[in-house]
């Protein structure tokens, strides 16, 4: 059965992204991990974040995956010890020193090898495997061919990124933050330089940025091929960003598990995959090597959106009524769409908003502001309401 | 080898305390970025262009110098790192050279340890790098 991973950055998200259809989510503690400058969780959160997936049925893994220099080994043991008492699923790491420690000290921890460790072939999977790592989160530069051979000479489980920003670098093996403004690139305070314009003299700046990965058109294929576990990038981003690239995904997976999938819908799913990130997506490297159309150029255009319109805090059947929290500005006479994990997404025009003191507004204009509005659909908590661009009908 | 992205302090501490001989980058042009992808000719193939596969450009003060193969795409720092009063250290195997860039006739003055003429920088010796900044929020 295929794993679908999400990531979270905070204690809010945690919640969503199993609400809205992860099998598994990954996360970062206050330190050893990269995304140094998410939020993350405490040692309490990580506790707590445990609990509540197990009693879903769900997994918990925790990167630890900086690259260590000599200063950041302080507490380590400690702190995977407590992880382990928690009884964390998983950590993530790269540094064969965290792998040793593992081992060493008996921790009770199962050990996946991050990406960061660049595996692209099946000797390194090999090594890696006599090690005691238990799965291993595979290059982005990986090939078919490469994961084919890689699942035969090894049977180890494979994760493979699906959805999200691509590093232009090899993971792990770039130091240009480093090198440009001392912010260490595998400490998790990556500058992402690759993202700046390089002048050319007398000519269009070169631009080194690839796309954003989307696998949505070989999901069927890495299923067949042996990659046990679907990873989602992206533990900076907000409760939306979650909900929605999660329940495109589970939506995808279980239409291919049941054969129901249209030509249509993975259409519509990728425009909404791309709309809510607000930056195109293209598969990249698995069937060819990536070319000028698997980058952007000088020309691009990220204006954000603001999609994200409420979210569903109360439905109550009788009167038809939805408690919505504002999420961003929306007016009388927007159409908009309702989705949530146990119902079809459903369009609707907005013909009233109710304040709390039950006044009439035009608009609903202020940040987190609570509002009612009356929606003959069956609405649940934590439903989301966005502005209707695509439509699958 | 002990990386290059270290402070000469933490050079000195590995060094200190492996009981192995380490391998020291010493002098030469660091690898900074390594892609896969062809990113030149990408750039070139985009607006028609027919720019070298081996280029320098600079962001600010920091230089580049990018090669394109078959293989995929290296950044270089186009200035050759120095690491100063190597000779003292002890517990090295030997020191590694990278001088990718350098003549021949250059390559000859440096392993003769004459530097006159030859662009030096320290990189990372004098300054640890650093990870987490209050207040930066990535979130979209």
């Amino acid at each position: 059965m295929i794993e679908l991973l999400a990531p979270v950055g905070k204690m809010e998200n945690v919640f969503f992204a199993f609400h809205y259809g992860a099998d598994a989510i990954y996360l970062g503690g206050q330190d050893f991990s990269l995304r140094a400058n998410a939020q993350n969780f405490s040692l309490e959160e990580i506790k707590d974040t445990v609990n509540l997936a197990h009693n879903l049925g769900k997994k918990v893994y925790v990167a630890v995956n900086i690259v260590f220099h000599d200063e950041d080994y302080l507490n380590l043991e400690e702190y995977l010890q407590k992880l382990a008492d928690f009884h964390v699923d998983a950590i993530i790491a790269s540094d064969i020193s965290v792998i040793k420690l593992v081992k060493e000290k008996n921790i009770s921890l199962e050990v996946h090898l991050s990406t960061q460790a660049s595996v692209l072939n099946s000797q390194s999977a090999k090594f890696w495997q006599n090690l005691g790592v238990k799965r291993i989160v595979l290059a982005r530069e990986c090939s078919r061919e490469n994961i084919l051979k890689i699942k035969k000479t090894t049977g180890l489980d494979l994760e493979a990124f699906i959805h999200g920003a691509m590093c232009t670098s090899f993971s792990g093996k770039c130091v240009l933050s480093n090198y440009v403004t001392g912010r260490d690139a595998n400490r998790g305070g990556c500058a992402q330089i690759c993202r700046w314009n390089f002048p050319i003299e007398g000519k269009t700046d070169l631009l080194i940025t690839p796309k954003d990965l989307n696998m949505v058109s070989y999901l069927k294929d890495m299923m067949d091929i042996g990659i046990n576990s679907f990873k989602i990038e992206g533990r900076m981003r907000s409760i939306y960003y979650v909900a929605t690239v999660i329940i495109v995904y589970r939506r995808l997976i279980d239409k291919i598990l049941n054969n129901t999938l249209t030509k249509k819908e993975e259409e519509y799913y990728l425009n909404v995959l791309n709309r809510c990130a607000n930056r195109d997506s293209t598969p990249q490297f698995y069937n060819k090597l990536p070319g000028e159309k698997e980058q952007y150029f000088l020309g691009r255009d990220e204006v954000s959106n603001k999609d994200f319109l409420g979210l569903v805090l109360d439905y109550d059947e009788k009167d038809n009524l939805v408690k919505l929290e504002q999420r961003n500005y929306f007016k009388v006479g927007d159409e908009v769409q309702f989705f949530g994990p146990n119902h079809e997404t459903f369009n609707y025009i907005v013909t009233e908003i109710i304040d709390e003191n039950g006044e009439k507004l035009d608009i609903a204009r202020h940040p987190q502001m609570i509002c009612y509005m009356k929606v003959n659909q069956k609405l649940e908590k934590y439903d989301m309401m966005r502005l209707k661009v695509y439509d699958l009908k | 080898m002990i990386s290059s992205d270290l402070s000469y302090e933490e050079i000195i501490n590995i060094l200190t305390n492996t009981k192995k001989k380490m391998v020291l980058f010493t002098f030469g042009n660091i690898p900074l970025m390594y892609s896969r992808r062809k990113l030149l000719t990408n750039y070139n193939k985009h607006y028609g262009e027919n720019i070298n596969k081996d280029l320098e450009t600079n962001l600010k003060d920091k230089y580049f110098h990018i090669v394109e193969n078959d293989y995929g795409t290296c950044f270089y720092t186009a200035q050759n790192y120095y690491l100063n009063d190597y000779q003292k250290l002890d517990n090295v195997l030997y020191d590694f050279y990278n001088p990718v860039f350098l003549k021949k006739d250059e390559l000859l003055k440096v392993l003769n340890d004459d530097l006159k003429n030859i662009t030096t920088f320290s990189y990372l010796l004098n300054q640890k790098t650093i990870y987490k900044i209050k207040g930066d929020d990535h979130n979209d």
